[in-house]
């Protein structure tokens, strides 16, 4: 069963209307969310979030479709969300910030610790848990944001741009951290213009254009779109460069 | 919760700012501890004043900048969670409202320790208005941060509370704290419980401001009450009313002739005996040259039995007290004629006198009213260096002049 589906969802800010209609689903496993900036991808994940109300179509997670505040926020128990722009509190530790998160969240009381701990560990930040978050790099701040959004054990994770500011080590760390997401049964969608971070960890692909899903299916698939011609180092660049000009030439 | 509430005191960015206000109103009330150091009432009222003006404005602007926090960091998307926002907004609020009330409870603390050993003790209506003063300004600080999310809101807020202080009419008719608090005026029970319902509306509608559902049936309902609750707030009048006469006053005579009773609020029993030195002193010095009455009673204490009576305020200061006895010793003549001047020379030169001799000075300089001109304190300084009988003589017609249309 999809973790997350949306039909006919549209998006805006004021008068401009940045996903005129899109349609998926996502499932358990990682789906890379790729498209050229501008394309939408951060309006989708603030949408799955339920961070902003679709302005049409419908949303539904888990099967449930979102209607209420009381369903948004049942299934919001079940979403963790790394913003592009994550913010957070300065003065607090890289476990106080966490634990915030986590009661936001509503993780219980007593499990809240233990979960602020494994989530820190997994990000790898259980050394650094004393350390004020405005003291902390800027690749372990990213840490900090993915052990926000994973504290509560969530079956959705929406991870915008995640790899920004990492090193190369770093990012390898944290390939094989949205790998043993997977294992907990967890649907991630990963939103990045790094065609490489895509390749190496995801399944399932989304191409977002200007706020329309140009192509979903396998990373195969996208590869085997490839034109030779088209720019890219690898296969699945070139098939990316592909749909996008494909794209590009019908419009 | 209760840790998440911790971790919002600790790890708050008010914590420098609340420190320095405490500094500030700890400051000010030091500043006049001669008025109230002995009095519980005025200590009550004192903490209250001095920490309700101090903080309103900068406890609103702080409201404000407290409640901007989550745009500010950005955070806004973590902050969509399941949680209700009106929970997380309660939590912030709350630890907003505790610091903001850590300046005026250590205040409360100061006047403790400064007016303990003095008959009573804290009058409680006293803090709780301050309290209430506090709140609404945390309360609607922290309604405009949620609502306008300009980094400007905390400053526009600050500012607006300011002016709300200074513009007369709203101060006295909304006034949330008391301006001083002589042992004859109390807090009126309804004055106060309206403010605090308006306190206690005001954070609901702040609470309730952002998120869907119940909440938003909440908000609408707070928007109208909070209104309603100011327009209580006027029509429960004046926060202070005269207090009911005590059983028992606290009387004394000085050992003078005549030898007027003189009575005090209880609360002011540790002034009864300046005061009955300074009638002992006033009657000895006048040399029976202006009427002495029969009682001297502390402000809003009645009469009794036969009515001549000069009311004075009780206070510590031995100057002050004489001073404002002898002006009330030496009344203007009720009387408009074109003798006025002359009259109204008379009467100053008297009073600045009787002043003079009660306090044993030989010169009159920083006594009597402002009026008195420089030749005649200068004719009261040499009438200060004669005997005692020639004094006398010209007090008289001094007397007379003053009063030369008065009945008296």
């Amino acid at each position: 069963m999809p973790v997350v589906e949306a039909e006919g969802l549209a998006q805006g800010y004021g008068a401009k209307e940045v996903i005129p209609e899109v349609t998926l689903s996502v499932s358990v496993g990682i789906t890379g969310l790729l498209g050229p900036n501008g394309a939408g991808k951060t309006t989708l994940l603030r949408t799955l979030a339920t961070v902003a109300p679709p302005r049409r179509g419908r949303l539904a997670f888990l099967g449930q479709e979102l209607r209420s505040e009381r369903e948004i926020r049942k299934a919001r128990r079940n979403i963790g969300f790394l913003p592009q722009d994550f913010g957070y509190f300065a003065s607090f530790t890289a476990y106080e910030f966490v634990n915030y998160c986590a009661w936001l969240r509503e993780v219980p009381r007593k499990v809240r610790p233990a979960a602020v701990s494994e989530a820190l560990e997994r990000v790898g930040l259980s050394s650094r848990a004393r350390t004020k978050m405005g003291a902390l790099s800027g690749g372990m701040l990213r840490r900090a944001g993915i052990a926000q959004a994973i504290v509560a054990g969530p079956r959705l994770v929406l991870l915008d741009e995640p790899t920004v500011g990492l090193d190369p080590e770093q990012r390898l760390d944290f390939r094989e951290l949205l790998k043993s997401l997977v294992e907990d049964d967890t649907a991630v969608l990963l939103s990045t213009h790094l065609v490489e971070d895509v390749a190496a960890v995801c399944g399932d692909l989304l191409v977002l254009s200007d706020g329309k899903i140009v192509f979903a299916g396998r990373a195969q698939a996208l590869e085997n779109m490839a034109n030779p011609d088209a720019k890219g180092d690898t296969p699945l660049e070139r098939g990316y460069m592909t749909v996008l000009k494909q794209v590009a030439h019908q419009a | 919760m209760r840790n998440i509430f911790l971790l919002e005191i600790r790890r708050s960015s008010l914590l420098l700012w609340i420190a320095l206000l405490s500094l500030a109103v700890i400051a000010a009330l030091f500043r006049r501890v001669d008025l109230w150091a002995d009095v519980w009432p005025r200590a009550s009222a004192e903490v209250a004043m001095v920490a309700g003006y101090l903080e309103w404005p900068v406890v609103a602007a702080l409201g404000a900048w407290s409640a901007q926090r989550v745009h500010r960091s950005a955070t806004d998307a973590q902050f969509t969670a399941a949680r209700p926002a009106w929970q997380v907004a309660a939590v912030q609020f709350a630890a907003l409202w505790c610091l903001a009330l850590v300046p005026l409870a250590l205040a409360l603390l100061v006047g403790i320790a400064v007016a303990w050993g003095s008959p009573g003790f804290v009058w409680p209506a006293y803090p709780l208005s301050a309290v209430a003063a506090i709140t609404v300004a945390a309360g609607l600080g922290f309604a405009a941060g949620l609502r306008w999310r300009s980094r400007l809101t905390a400053l526009a807020v600050a500012v607006v509370f300011l002016v709300l202080m200074g513009l007369r009419e709203f101060s006295e008719i909304f006034s949330f704290v008391p301006l001083s608090g002589p042992p004859h005026l109390t807090v009126a029970a309804a004055a106060l419980a309206t403010r605090c319902l308006m306190a206690l509306l005001v954070v609901v509608l702040a609470v309730s401001l952002r998120g869907g559902g119940r909440a938003r049936a909440i908000r609408a309902t707070a928007a109208v009450a909070v209104p309603l609750s100011l327009l209580a707030v006027w029509a429960a009048g004046p926060l202070q009313i005269e207090r009911a006469q005590p059983s028992h006053a606290a009387c004394a005579r000085p050992d003078s002739d005549p030898a007027p009773e003189v009575c005090v609020w209880p609360e002011n029993r540790s002034h009864l005996a300046v005061a009955t030195e300074a009638v002992g002193r006033l009657v000895e010095a006048s040399m029976g040259t202006v009427p002495i009455p029969r009682r001297v009673v502390d402000v809003g204490l009645a009469c009794g039995n036969g009515g001549s009576c000069l009311t004075f305020t009780a206070t510590g200061d031995r100057g002050r007290v004489v001073g404002e006895m002898a002006f009330w010793l030496v009344p203007l003549a009720d009387c408009e004629d074109p003798a006025t001047t002359e009259r109204f020379r008379a009467n100053v030169m008297l009073e600045t006198w009787l002043e003079s001799r009660a306090l044993h000075v030989a010169k009159s300089a920083g006594l009597g009213p402002q009026e008195i001109r420089d030749q005649d304190r200068a004719e009261v300084d040499g009438v200060l260096a004669q005997p005692a009988q020639s004094q006398r003589q010209w007090a008289r017609r001094q007397a007379r002049t003053a009063w030369s249309c008065d009945e008296r």
